[in-house]
């Protein structure tokens, strides 16, 4: 019996940094532990500062999903303050959280997912690409290629209508609690609506066509990386006068069962983070503990590990009924953003 | 070369075989294609200790569009964020690029470089028997390059990353070299300020700093200076909430001490900036952003009274006159 390890170092084309130590018997995968390797510690720098100041500075944990780090900090402080939100409000803030999603889930899908798929062009920062599973004919593969940089475009557009409400991206500034710093005036309606139709044509013309091209390449991509049939969304565009009605709605899925999600039964296990847990009132990073390999804390429902994102928002909505797949992920995003551009417009 | 010099030449070997004619030219055309086509610039890219907004807002730069940038304006032969290649092979291109472009190439870094622990709070990249930390990388890429940019205030100054308690001793990158940082400051950097950087060491070289190593051509003025809402401030015609069209002195604005073009230069395709949108500056190119800023929505004078703890003292009059 002999144990095989791969350090899988470094995960490029993400946000933030990413190794993966792969353990591997007889040609199967035993282990693969997925590290984060960068800590900064926001869960102490947020700490003893103006509580409205947390609008602007959880932002700054991502870069590429800035704004729903602020949007729920503006609930929050909503709910602290116990504002009243106008009905206006509430759709310009869903404008401008959708056109970060937009513009997220595109980058996602042509600028960090494509390369697994597509040969890019042998110039930096493409040169070298170690793609062993390039399957697409050459006319396709010409054509996604193309889309890579019509993409880039897109999504830029999506970051625009953003900034037009919102004064910059990433770390936008006028969606607040208490509502919106900026009127929803005819000409910026104009012309977030022509930026929308531009994002909406690419999307139907080229990212959805795309997707299923690949899904249907990679057809036995549907049967990798599946995950056990857990499910978990806590809604997304809020309306009404105190947040409290979703567009989307929040639910847990488990094993076909559906039901509405507690925050009491959500726990943070560091067991394998390096984190050092021996004062239980408050843990503390530790960057020697032994048997650690990430910064990421494992976050359970109900004791068991759930997933997240578009594909778990799709399926409790209704608006999907594939599985619990890598491909059904891309997939499933991809919808996501088709819906949205239709949501916005 | 001059026609009369060319066919003179043509003259003088005009009966001579074995291509001596396009040997004797050979060199002058190259050297004058050397001289007059643009080289690109060799860029590695290596993302530390931030939120990765940086590169994001990269990808938001218009004429040049990245597609642009990547092929008229700089080779970038190694990124986290936008390299095809990953794993090994990946980090086997960085080794490669630091010997091949040594003394050449321009270091990128983006975030701030933990320090303590020995720099594990931040590891690049590791292998079956070792880590890469980025306080190891970049010192190590730092000796090697032509120019080194911080992209953004973590890299340039520490930033958010850095801001108290700081418990990954986070600083950044002029503090982890012992050699000229050009520092693009902003939370995150305008791709104008950073793709614009790029373009000035490209065509000029090394651009003018300011003393915190930042590009004056960018960060010349405050952004009080050229405020759209000047005559407000001058007119003590202040904003009582976010949303109103006064002058943002009242609700915490940082423009008196922040140098930065926003107000010209504008955000995402030139549509607005922070104060456009009715909300206050918050000073995100200073060397003491975050905490020099806060409480955000707190006026300047008050700050440091109520609770934010700068890393220098806050002098509310400075700049007022720019």
């Amino acid at each position: 019996m002999s144990l095989q390890r791969i350090m899988f170092s470094p995960v490029t084309r993400l946000s933030g940094l990413l190794s993966v130590d792969v353990i591997v018997e007889q040609g199967r995968v035993i282990e693969a532990n997925a590290g984060g390797t960068m800590f900064r510690g926001f869960e102490w720098i947020m700490r003893d500062r103006q509580v409205n100041d947390a609008v602007y500075m959880t932002q700054r944990i991502c870069g590429i999903c800035s704004l729903a780090h602020g949007a729920v900090a503006s609930y929050l402080l909503d709910e602290l303050y116990n504002n009243d939100l106008q009905e206006n409000a509430q759709y310009l803030r869903n404008i401008m959280y959708a056109a970060d999603f937009l513009q997220n889930h595109i980058r996602h899908f042509y600028l960090f997912s494509l390369p697994d798929f597509v040969i890019m062009p042998n110039h930096p920062p493409f040169h070298g690409q170690n793609l062993i599973d390039a399957r697409l004919d050459p006319k396709d593969n010409l054509r996604l290629v193309n889309h890579y940089f019509e993409a880039v475009k897109a999504a830029q557009k999506s970051h625009e209508i953003l900034a037009m409400f919102g004064g910059k991206a990433p770390h936008q500034h006028s969606f607040v609690h208490g509502g919106v710093a900026v009127a929803l005036t005819a000409d910026k309606i104009n012309r977030a609506l022509a930026l929308i139709k531009d994002i909406k044509k690419f999307v139907e013309s080229h990212m959805v066509p795309d997707t299923e091209l690949i899904a249907r390449v990679y057809s036995d991509y549907f049967r990798i990386g599946i995950t056990p049939e857990h499910l978990l969304s806590f809604g997304l565009f809020r309306f009404g006068v105190k947040n409290e009605t979703f567009l989307w709605k929040s639910g847990v899925l488990a094993d076909g069962r559906f039901s509405l999600p507690r925050l009491d039964l959500i726990k943070e296990d560091v067991n394998r983070s390096w984190f050092d847990e021996s004062n239980k009132l408050e843990i503390k990073p530790d960057p020697h503990k032994t048997g650690a390999y990430t910064w990421v804390k494992s976050v359970q429902y109900e004791g068991r590990h759930y997933q997240v994102g578009p594909l778990a928002r799709m399926i409790i909505n209704g608006f999907y009924s594939g599985g619990v797949s890598t491909m059904d992920r891309i997939y499933a995003r991809t919808l996501e953003t088709l819906l949205i551009t239709e949501l916005v417009q | 070369m001059q026609k009369e010099e060319f066919t003179g030449l043509c003259g003088e070997f005009a009966f001579l075989k074995n291509h001596e004619l396009t040997r004797a030219i050979l060199p002058i055309v190259e050297s004058h294609l050397a001289k007059h086509n643009q080289e690109k610039l060799p860029v590695v890219w290596i993302e530390t200790n931030d939120s990765g907004d940086n590169n994001i807002s990269f990808m938001n730069t218009t004429y040049p569009y990245l597609g642009r940038v990547f092929t008229d304006m700089i080779d970038l032969l190694y990124s986290n964020t936008f390299m095809a290649a990953q794993g090994r092979e990946a980090l086997g291109i960085l080794d490669q690029v630091a010997e091949t472009y040594k003394g050449k190439f321009t270091l990128v870094v983006e975030g701030a470089i933990p320090k303590r622990e020995n720099g594990l709070y931040n590891i690049i990249a590791r292998t079956e028997n070792r880590l890469i930390t980025a306080l190891e990388a970049v010192s190590w890429l730092g000796q090697r390059a032509e120019y080194v940019v911080a992209a953004g205030t973590c890299a340039s100054f520490g930033g958010p990353s850095a801001a108290r308690p700081n418990i990954t001793g986070s600083v950044g990158v002029r503090e982890v070299l012992d050699r000229e940082v050009i520092n693009v400051s902003g939370c995150p950097v305008n791709p104008d300020w950073f793709v614009g950087t790029l373009a000035h060491l490209l065509m000029y070289g090394r651009p003018e700093l300011d003393n915190l190593g930042r590009p004056t051509l960018f960060y010349g003025f405050t952004v009080h200076r050229h405020c759209q809402r000047r005559s407000y401030f001058d007119n003590n015609d202040f904003a009582q909430k976010l949303g109103d069209i006064e002058c943002m002195f009242s609700l915490g604005c940082m423009g008196p001490r922040t140098r930065a073009d926003c107000p010209y230069r504008q955000w995402i395709n030139y549509v607005s900036w922070p104060v456009k949108a009715n909300t206050p500056c918050i000073g995100c190119t200073n060397e003491d952003f975050p905490d020099g800023s806060m409480p955000f929505f707190t006026p300047m004078p008050e700050k440091e009274k109520t609770g934010g703890s700068g890393r220098e003292k806050i002098k509310p009059t400075e700049g007022c006159k720019e």
